[in-house]
């Protein structure tokens, strides 16, 4: 359990008011604790509305128990043995000899004392206001208040259920680890910091969300990342006044560069792998509780056709896997438009033999192209929605069922043509193969917009349509940098991980717009280069 | 709100839109055209296949094929007149025929062929022959056995006897265009004929015997003086043209054996070069046909074994092809006086500056050209054995 | 105004073949073929030749003021009036043209791919996306430009490379037969649409390159690239349908495309190719279309040219439709008075404006000494 150890070393800096003078001064009403404990308690509990999952115990410690205390916690989060043994029993067994009151001095009162030498735990801090009191209360640390004191101590000894560390289920991988991202922040960032032992990586704070107040984490590695995007991520973030955060994704919404664009320009990765590897080359990461997804900026296009098993396969391998996913991403986007487009406007270009099938096929189908299309897409569209939202025990009648009604019956039944529906079969299977679902998404919605495009104006309006396309993709922008790069702007050394996977040790610089501090991978390609040794 | 306006603008441009939307099924896929001349009107024939009889689950045992006829003052006209009788628009995207009748073929090609160079949906990779003693349209009313879409079989056997049997030549519509506007070349075409009974020939019941009633036949060769149709070459001179015109693929001939009986050459590559030139004033062509081959079977009695004899039957050959290529260009000296071989053309390119003063009369000079011609031909193989049984077949 | 843009060497490169091949893969070929016959290709060659002194005019003028439009040196040169009414007659030249290329699409489409769809529906949509690109910025064309070169080059090479067996020398012999004369003269509208009109690109280059020294190079190289693109284009329309039909078609590389066929396996791909085609159509016109837009910005004087995108793209599709009658009328407008007209804009005009220059600097230097 070495992790949770580290969690507990750093949970809490997010809450301290000492570290963030800007926190401190947006804190507009600072109340401070008075000195009576009763009093004390009463106003913490009262701040609370008198939860019921507040646990308050009054206690006496010291010589005879002469001093009076109280300690507050939140039944769940917080780890009850730990607070029985190492705060409980400390203070109400082991200092029952001890005059506490004799140790104190002008320099250091009791609370500091006990601070210093009593408790056995990890993270203790002493603090007065209020309200940083309330959230490390609600966080789940525990609260020590001493009477005629106008401070307390905050104790982190947090502990809930949560999901162990385990396999990730979106993003999986034949060849690599199983190991994936899972809701708690610290866990993520050990996860992370577990790959780079890296001085320079570097893990900064931030709370998010006035009620919610969740914790996130920037994550990256200060020699490498660009100092400029990482001040961005950081003003985008402070930005944000909203009441509540519970998901990556509506954080990703609210940093996005452009809301209404169908492409994604933020990576969300659940492996830590992944993430390493874009810290590695510059980028930057964040990590936010309650997520098992990591976000990663800048993101390119290309990014998102990059899966980590490209680099554990054989060179060869991964790039044609990678090579492959690029053509599946342009089948998916415009078979059914380049279908549509040929049979309704260009049949000179189908040879003599297949335009006859083709036509044998139509007789007696009612329906245009066009709308035999969207019938297909959209009923494809509603199947995989379906068998996404279903529980996976129906999952496999779903699939009987679609394959039966789109297939077989409908076919038979002479609504659509059976090329037809080996289209949108095509268009469905190849539109899984892209790395990331974001795009694939993305590529759904467009595909609609190509087939009205193709059923209007033929290969012209897919033309046109590619054309917008990619005036759209070249306008994008991640975090200040060009969404298209490395092809536009181009960057010749760049292209080794682009569309083709070159050998590890022939790839020896950084993407240059987002490596640019430190753009060095490896010193020399041809030393790198793997070759039996030499008589 | 600007913004919306717009963009309603814009998708009612889509609502509007399809203008040139065709479904397959409001195809009338053309498969073969038939130009005739009837009193000064063309008929133009259109055959057309029917999807529902090709599908994949077999039809109902109709034709698959249809044929459409229209009368017009010009092609173009026909062409549209013909959805009088066609339920669909006659799509000419796939033409793989153009039949074209002999007695249009004598008038003059050239004015219906000009629709066919303009129309942005005909592909000019279609085959043209002429109708030989018959009208196109009778052509494309026979039906056809292998392949049961008649103007495929004309298609495949064309290439398929061009490529095997130098004695047709094919033509497309391209290639035709190119020689009628040439000044140095004319165009030839090869005839097809109807032979059988035509009436049969038109009913499924022509394919249901083993041997039709009526079949399709490529023969001979049209000539063309402009775009008039002047004379046929025999199946001897087509061999002579393929030759010249460098367009022997591969092709068998025979070849009288050195003492007696025959042999036969199987051609697996020509390659015949037509060099222009002036002595004089005087333009004067050489053909140099160089040819490899096997040999393809023996009807005497030879050593194949003997080097002497291979270049006996090579002799042999190279005399009768010459012989051949000889007599089939003074025949057309003679008779039609027609350039077909592209001479002119070959003085053109290697004399331009004559050519200027030549083209003008270009026909007188052609009868009486002076053209040396010099067959080639290397035996690379003797098939799978070098000697012939019937040296040992008892007599 | 946007001056803070720049785009780099290669995107520019980008740019400059597209522009120079634009409207030529789809005509020159037969302008070059009516009057050279079965020599156009020699005279494509000269032609691009002969067009790398006009740029080098463009260059010279442009190194003298590293960080103006050609607009903003019409005026400095020429004084604010001249320089503003001659840039106008420039700025409406390049707005002409954009309207010009419209047409040209919407008639190619109309010929080959569409005929019943009217051409106001087919240039609406062809002037839509040019309107979005150009209020995209020109950064983002020129970075659609990188990306859109790559597939242009791939296609390009397979169209050469699948027509290759069509071709028939002796559609080429014999060479050099219309001599000099002939050659050079039909090589002049080839001057015009490739390297003369390339004076609209004087908008964009130097203002709005990072590195002049290298952009210069890409400027050679990419109207290099472009003419070679011709070059093989004429070449192969003459050896593969002949100097008649090349001359006789008004699109002969379409008719190239037409030709293809390997092993009876790829073949009908023209419309295709036809993609392609429209995809170099639409560089220019955008480039056109941004001088006209940001060129009329800088005459006014406006501090954004944004505002003056939509009201332009709805003129240029209405005048795309009133500019020419008919496709004939089209041809002989471009071989009278458009020549003319972008000889004087782009020859004469920088010419001028070189002596003139040259006059003031002496001018001034002597004022100077005395």
């Amino acid at each position: 359990m070495w992790f949770s150890k580290n969690k507990n070393k750093k949970a809490s800096i997010p809450q301290s008011p000492l570290t963030s003078p800007a926190e401190e001064s947006k804190q507009k009403v600072v109340i401070k604790l008075k000195t009576s404990l009763q009093q004390n308690i009463k106003t913490i509990q009262e701040a609370l509305g008198k939860s019921s999952d507040i646990v308050t115990r009054e206690i006496r410690i010291g010589k005879q128990g002469n001093i009076k205390a109280g300690i507050l916690y939140t039944d769940g989060l917080t780890d009850t043995a730990s607070l029985q043994n190492f705060i409980l029993e400390t203070l109400m067994l082991d200092l029952n000899e001890i005059d506490l009151q004799e140790k104190a001095s002008p320099e250091q009162n009791l609370i500091s004392v006990l601070k210093d030498v009593a408790l056995t735990v990890g993270e203790i801090k002493e603090i007065t206001s209020l309200e940083v009191i309330i959230t490390s209360l609600l966080s789940g640390d525990t609260i020590l208040l001493i009477d005629g004191y106008a401070q307390v101590l905050v104790i982190s000894n947090k502990k809930w259920a949560e999901r162990a560390v385990s396999e990730p289920t979106a993003q999986t991988v034949v060849r690599g680890p199983q190991e994936g991202f899972n809701e708690n922040l610290r866990v993520n960032t050990a996860l992370i910091r577990r790959r780079i032992k890296d001085p320079n990586l570097r893990i900064e704070s931030k709370e998010i969300g006035v009620r919610t107040k969740t914790n996130i984490a920037i994550v990256y590695i200060q020699d490498i990342a660009n100092e400029k995007i990482v001040e961005e991520v950081r003003l985008r973030l402070d930005r944000i006044d909203i009441d509540g955060v519970l998901e990556g994704g509506s954080l990703e919404a609210l940093i996005q560069d452009s809301t209404y664009s169908p492409f994604p320009t933020i990576l969300n990765s659940e492996r830590p792998d992944v993430v390493a590897s874009e810290l590695l080359e510059g980028r930057i990461a964040i990590v936010v509780d309650g997520t098992p997804f990591v976000l990663v900026v800048p993101a390119l296009f290309v990014q998102f056709f990059q899966s980590p098993e490209d680099y554990n396969q054989r060179t060869i391998i991964g790039s044609l896997v990678r090579f492959l996913r690029f053509i599946a991403f342009g089948i998916s986007l415009l078979a059914p438009s380049v279908y549509i487009a040929i049979t309704t406007f260009h049949q000179a270009m189908l040879p003599p033999s297949l335009l006859i099938s083709l036509a044998a096929q139509r007789e007696g189908v009612p329906f245009p192209a066009f709308i035999e299309v969207l019938i297909m897409e959209v009923t494809f569209e509603i199947l995989r929605e379906a068998g996404i939202r279903m529980p996976r025990s129906i999952g496999s009648a779903m699939s009987i069922v679609g394959a039966f009604v789109i297939g077989t019956a409908a076919v038979e039944a002479g609504l659509v043509s059976a090329m037809m529906v080996i289209v949108v079969s095509i268009t469905a299977i190849t539109s899984f193969v892209p790395a990331s679902y974001e795009i694939a998404i993305s590529v759904r919605i467009i595909r609609f917009v190509f087939i009205a495009l193709a059923a209007t104006f033929g290969i012209f309006g897919i033309v046109i349509g590619l054309i917008a396309l990619v005036l759209h993709l070249c306008s994008l922008r991640s975090f200040g940098v060009p969404y298209m790069s490395p092809l536009a702007p181009f960057n010749v050394s760049d292209q080794k991980d682009t569309f083709i996977v070159f050998p590890i040790w022939k790839m020896t610089t950084r993407p240059h717009l987002i490596g640019k501090k430190n753009m060095v991978k490896q010193q020399d390609s041809a030393s790198a280069k793997p070759a039996p040794p030499k008589k | 709100m600007k913004k919306y306006i717009f963009g309603l603008l814009f998708f009612s441009l889509f609502l509007s839109g399809c203008w040139d939307r065709r479904e397959l099924n409001q195809l009338a896929i053309a498969v073969a055209f038939g130009f005739d001349k009837v009193d000064d009107e063309y008929l133009v024939s259109a055959q057309v296949v029917v999807p529902s009889e090709m599908s994949v689950n077999g039809g109902t045992g109709k034709s698959q094929v249809t044929l459409f006829t229209a009368r017009g003052e010009t092609v173009y006209e026909a062409f549209r007149k013909m959805t009088k009788e066609s339920p669909r628009k006659i799509y000419p995207g796939h033409l793989q025929m153009l039949v074209i009748g002999e007695e249009l073929a004598e008038e003059g090609i050239g004015k219906s062929l000009d629709v066919l160079s303009r129309d942005p949906e005909i592909r000019p990779d279609f085959y043209v022959v002429i109708a030989k003693e018959s009208a196109a349209t009778d052509i494309l009313n026979v039906t056809t056995t292998i392949e049961s879409v008649p103007a495929n079989k004309m298609f495949k056997s064309l290439k398929v006897s061009e490529e095997a049997w130098a004695g047709t030549k094919s033509i497309n519509l391209d290639e035709l265009l190119t020689d009628l506007i040439s000044e140095g070349k004319e165009a030839a075409v090869t005839g097809i004929r109807l032979i059988g009974d035509p009436k049969i020939g038109s009913s499924k019941q022509n394919v249901e015997s083993i041997k039709p009633a009526a079949t399709l036949q490529y023969d001979h060769l049209a000539v063309f003086k402009g775009d008039k149709l002047v004379g046929w070459l025999n199946e001897n001179e087509t061999v002579a043209y393929s030759y010249i015109s460098n367009t022997v693929k591969s092709t068998a001939r025979p070849i009288s054996c050195p003492n007696e009986g025959v042999a036969t050459i199987e051609v697996i590559k020509s390659k015949a070069e037509v060099k222009g030139d002036v002595k004089n004033g005087k333009p004067e062509i050489n053909i140099n046909v160089q040819v490899k081959g096997n040999v393809g079977s023996v009807q005497c009695e030879i050593n194949l074994n003997d080097l002497e004899t291979i270049a006996e039957l090579e002799k042999s050959f190279e005399k009768k092809g010459e012989e051949n290529g000889k007599r089939t260009i003074e025949s057309l000296q003679k008779n039609y006086n027609v350039d077909i071989f592209g001479f002119g053309e070959a003085i053109h390119r290697s004399n331009p500056k004559e050519w200027h003063k030549l083209k003008n009369n270009w026909d007188e000079e052609f009868s009486e050209l002076t053209t040396n011609i010099k067959v080639d031909l290397t035996i690379l193989r003797t098939g799978t054995t070098d000697r012939t049984f019937l040296e040992k077949v008892q007599e | 105004m946007m001056q803070n843009i720049k785009i780099n060497a290669y995107q520019f490169l980008a740019l400059v073949t597209f522009f120079s091949m634009g409207t030529s893969i789809l005509i020159i070929p037969a302008v070059l073929a009516e009057g050279a016959k079965q020599d156009a290709w020699i005279a494509a060659i000269f032609g691009t030749i002969i067009g790398i002194i006009v740029i080098w005019l463009f260059c010279l003028l442009a190194q003298w003021f590293p960080n103006l439009t050609f607009v903003q040196i019409n005026e400095k040169i020429l004084g604010k009036w001249i320089g503003k009414a001659v840039s106008l007659v420039f700025v409406f030249m390049a707005f002409i043209y954009a309207a010009s290329l419209l047409f040209y699409s919407g008639t190619f489409l109309n010929i080959h791919l569409m005929p019943n769809t009217p051409m106001i529906a087919l240039n609406i949509l062809l002037a839509l996306v040019v309107v979005i690109g150009v209020s995209l910025g020109l950064e983002t064309i020129a970075r659609s430009a990188e990306i859109f070169i790559l597939f242009f080059t791939i296609l390009f090479i397979l169209l050469v490379f699948f027509i290759l067996p069509e071709i028939k020398l002796e559609n080429i012999q014999p060479i050099f037969e219309a001599g000099p004369l002939p050659i050079l003269k039909s090589s002049a509208s080839f001057i015009e649409v490739t390297a003369v009109d390339a004076v609209v690109l004087l908008m964009i280059f130097p203002a709005f390159i990072n590195n002049l020294k290298q952009a210069k190079k890409s400027f050679y190289i990419g109207y290099l690239i472009g003419g070679l693109v011709i070059i093989i284009l004429t070449f192969l329309s003459i050896a593969v349908l002949g100097p008649y039909s090349t001359a006789a078609e008004y699109h002969p590389s379409y008719e190239l495309a037409k030709r293809i066929n390997v092993g009876d396996f790829i073949q009908r791909i023209e419309a295709l190719m036809a993609g392609i085609w429209i995809l170099a159509l639409y560089f220019k016109t955008s480039l056109y279309f941004f001088a006209s837009v940001f060129g009329l910005a800088q005459i006014l004087n406006l501090k954004d040219y944004k505002p003056l995108i939509v009201p332009l793209g709805a003129i240029v599709v209405v005048l795309s439709l009133i500019l020419y009658p008919n496709v004939i009328y089209q041809k002989q407008w471009n071989a009278t008075i458009g020549m003319y007209y972008s000889y004087s804009i782009g020859v004469v005009l920088p010419i001028v404006l070189i002596i003139v220059n040259a006059l003031r600097k002496t001018h001034l230097k002597k004022e100077k000494a005395s």
